[in-house]
């Protein structure tokens, strides 16, 4: 239970810090970071559960989202070559205190959800839904294209841990599709920023402001 | 080892194999004929799987991976008719475009293998029986069309694509986030098991799930999958894919995935529903579609892009078989199934000739596309009856479906939601009204230089979707009323 917890802030730290870095880079690599305190999560579920499917579901988490995504969004970045620095619609100081806010608004709403039969402690339920809500907070506030894509990732993250606290992960099949799914949606992100930067020569979504009414 | 176990999968399948082959074909004309058997055989495979459902009922095959049963077969006729009609239709869409160097082979060899894809995707969120799977088709509704939307390499498509991506991505996820609810809900009735999120397991009214997490679970479906139907406040994305995606592609995600996506919020209604006292899923069901019918109109009057004009009337559209939907009863649930019929033969038939109109007068804009009947004389006559058609009047088959939508209210005692949504629906239909006379009628300006006459592929297709709406108006066979009445039976609790 102790690695759990110690893990579970891992994930929190990085999903805070995803608030604070300046560089695009670094973003990527926290990302990384944070994808692989989640496939531990789920190794130390798989043991404790015994069930062996988890561990695929562990592999797939650190190959496809610790290896894969951060290897995708970097060939991206190098391929874009410019402006490697993120813009936001808030300052640092005012998107870290809206995670604080989101981080307590994610614990006061999990402690009263009353759950027969699940036996982790709260506090990590609430982190997985604070990673959703600071990753919608990602994608809304942040001006460049690929972080608001990394804001997608950290919600995806977030409810595969609300998966794996809740029901130990959804059946086989489903966690496999959801895998496939993000990888993909990373690709067309990905696609579309490259695309982006030749069109308008910035990733800059403010813009993305044509079509209006 | 029977006839269903392979004819359902291969329903899923052949079309992915009809993908991939694309991907490697170097001609074009080789890619319109494989698209064009292709999309036909599949369509033949659809319709064959829906009269067996008619005649014998609902089948699931091993392991109880695809279970097709009359809600299912509504939506794959639906799949069938807009696919196959879109289908030729993008032949001669495609033909003009490449004529006139707007996209180039690499770009064709993608639209049509991507078209198959898409297909695919739909067929498989209708088919499959587990609802975690249904999720993640749907993600991959959205992935694979966005890449369709992406297809011209122009800023505002690129906009439109970015905006449907990460908004309906946003959505989804928070469904997911209601499916994980549901799933531990139902792990806690019935122990952890691969089909704690079966459709077949899930649909039994006597299991008894935890109230508290099933609400919260439907709200985040609600939000979710609303999204990506476009019910208002969340249908920002819609327009701008609508407007921006090749002609076809709109009318399939306007008369196809959107109901797909309304097809995955019902099924997770009716179980949400059965486990719920009061009627929750009833008022926010109508809360929303009338939300989506008052937020429609006033964009609907200024539009000035004509296919954003026709995508902010799927809106409306949506938001009235959402109000159908959570009117409910056996009435109310099978006027709504109608009406999502009607409203993807009418508006599917008015994207394709959209497209035909924007290809001839090189504009979007409905100021410059005036006297349409008499430059385009067969493409007029279907804008002409497509545009009465959803605006809802007789004998056009979408009037009969409403009228039924609004006896249904009456009859459940919904007296007050009905007369919103009879005001609505009238005020849109004057808006509509003011847009079609002057672009269907009215002299148009002298053309200067000489134009190409429209292709074959891209009129008579168009024909299919026409004959249904003027005859369903009037005379509906006896196998589809019954389909229909099965499928609302399957809504209502109604045990066949």
């Amino acid at each position: 239970m102790v690695s759990l917890q110690v893990l579970s802030v891992g994930l929190m730290l990085t999903t805070i810090s995803l608030l604070y870095w300046k560089r695009i880079v670094t973003a990527i690599r926290i990302l990384a970071l944070q994808s692989f305190f989640l496939g531990f999560i789920a190794i130390w579920m798989a043991a404790r559960t015994g069930t062996s499917d988890l561990y695929v579901i562990a592999a797939l988490t650190i190959l496809v989202k610790g290896l894969g995504i951060p290897w995708v969004l970097n060939y991206t970045l190098k391929k874009i070559d410019i402006h490697r620095e993120t813009e936001k619609l808030i300052g640092r100081e005012l998107s870290l205190l809206a995670g604080g806010a989101l981080l307590v608004v994610a614990y006061v709403t999990t402690s009263k959800l009353k759950i027969s039969g699940m036996d982790v402690p709260h506090g990590v339920l609430a982190i997985s839904i604070a990673m959703l809500l600071i990753g919608l907070l990602m994608m809304m506030t942040h001006k460049k294209a690929i972080m608001q894509g990394i804001g997608l990732v950290v919600m995806e993250n977030g409810l595969f841990l609300a998966a794996l606290l809740l029901t130990y992960g959804m059946p086989f099949l489903v966690d496999i599709g959801v895998f496939l799914d993000i990888f993909v949606a990373v690709i067309l992100i990905s696609m579309l920023t490259y695309r982006m930067d030749r069109v308008f020569q910035s990733t800059n979504t403010d813009h993305l402001r044509r079509l209006r009414g | 080892m029977n006839l269903v176990d392979l004819w359902v999968p291969s329903v899923v399948l052949l079309p992915i194999v009809v993908g991939l082959t694309c991907v490697f074909l170097p001609w074009r004309r080789a890619l319109e004929v494989v698209h064009l058997v292709g999309v036909t055989m599949t369509c033949v495979l659809l319709l064959w799987l829906v009269s067996h459902v008619v005649q014998a009922g609902a089948m699931t095959t091993d392991h109880l991976f695809f279970h097709v049963d009359a809600l299912s077969a509504v939506l794959l006729l639906i799949l069938a008719l807009v696919g196959w009609t879109a289908g030729l239709h993008s032949i001669g869409y495609i033909r003009r475009e490449w004529s006139e160097k707007a996209l180039n082979m690499r770009q064709i060899r993608a639209y049509y293998a991507l078209y198959h894809g898409f297909f695919a995707t739909m067929i498989f969120v209708v088919v499959v029986n587990n609802l975690g799977l249904l999720w993640v088709g749907m993600e991959a509704t959205t992935v694979v069309s966005a890449f369709l939307v992406a297809i011209y390499h122009k800023a505002e498509a690129i906009e439109a694509t970015w905006k449907y991506l990460l908004l309906c991505s946003a959505g989804i996820a928070l469904a997911l986030l209601g499916v994980i609810l549901l799933y531990a809900s139902s792990i806690v009735r019935l122990g952890v098991r691969s089909q704690g999120l079966d459709w077949t397991v899930l649909s039994n009214p006597n299991l008894h799930l935890q109230p508290q997490l099933v609400l919260l679970s439907f709200a985040f479906i609600l939000v979710g999958f609303g999204t990506k139907v476009g019910l208002a406040p969340m249908h920002f994305w819609l327009p701008d894919a609508h407007s921006q995606a090749p002609s076809p592609i709109s009318a399939l995600l306007s008369g196809a995935l959107l109901n797909c996506a309304m097809f995955a919020l019902i099924r997770f209604a009716v179980v949400a529903e059965d486990t719920l006292s009061g009627h929750w899923v009833q008022h926010l069901l109508i809360g929303f579609g009338l939300l989506s019918v008052f937020v429609a109109f006033p964009f609907l009057l200024v539009q000035r892009d004509f296919k954003r004009m026709l995508a902010f009337s799927t809106v409306e559209h949506m938001g009235i078989i959402a109000v159908a939907m959570g009117i409910g009863g056996p009435l109310g649930y099978s006027a709504a199934l109608f009406q999502m019929f009607n409203h993807s033969m009418g508006k599917s038939m008015l994207f394709l000739g959209a497209g035909n109109v924007v290809q001839q007068y090189r504009t979007k804009q409905m100021g410059r596309m005036v006297g349409v009947l008499r430059r385009m004389p067969f493409t007029g006559v279907v804008l002409l009856i497509g545009l009465l058609t959803v605006t809802g009047v007789p004998p056009f088959s979408v009037f009969t479906s409403e009228f039924t939508i609004f006896v249904a209210g009456f009859q459940n005692r919904d007296i007050l939601p009905t007369i919103v949504l009879m005001a609505l629906i009238a005020l849109v239909f004057a808006a509509m009204l003011y847009h079609l006379l002057r672009m269907v009628f009215g002299e148009h300006e002298r053309v200067k230089s000489p134009e190409l006459p429209l292709s074959r592929w891209s009129t008579w297709p168009l024909l299919l979707p026409m004959v249904l709406v003027v005859t369903m108006g009037v005379y509906a066979p006896q196998s589809f009323s019954e389909l229909i009445q099965h499928a609302s039976d399957i809504l209502a609790r109604i045990p066949s």
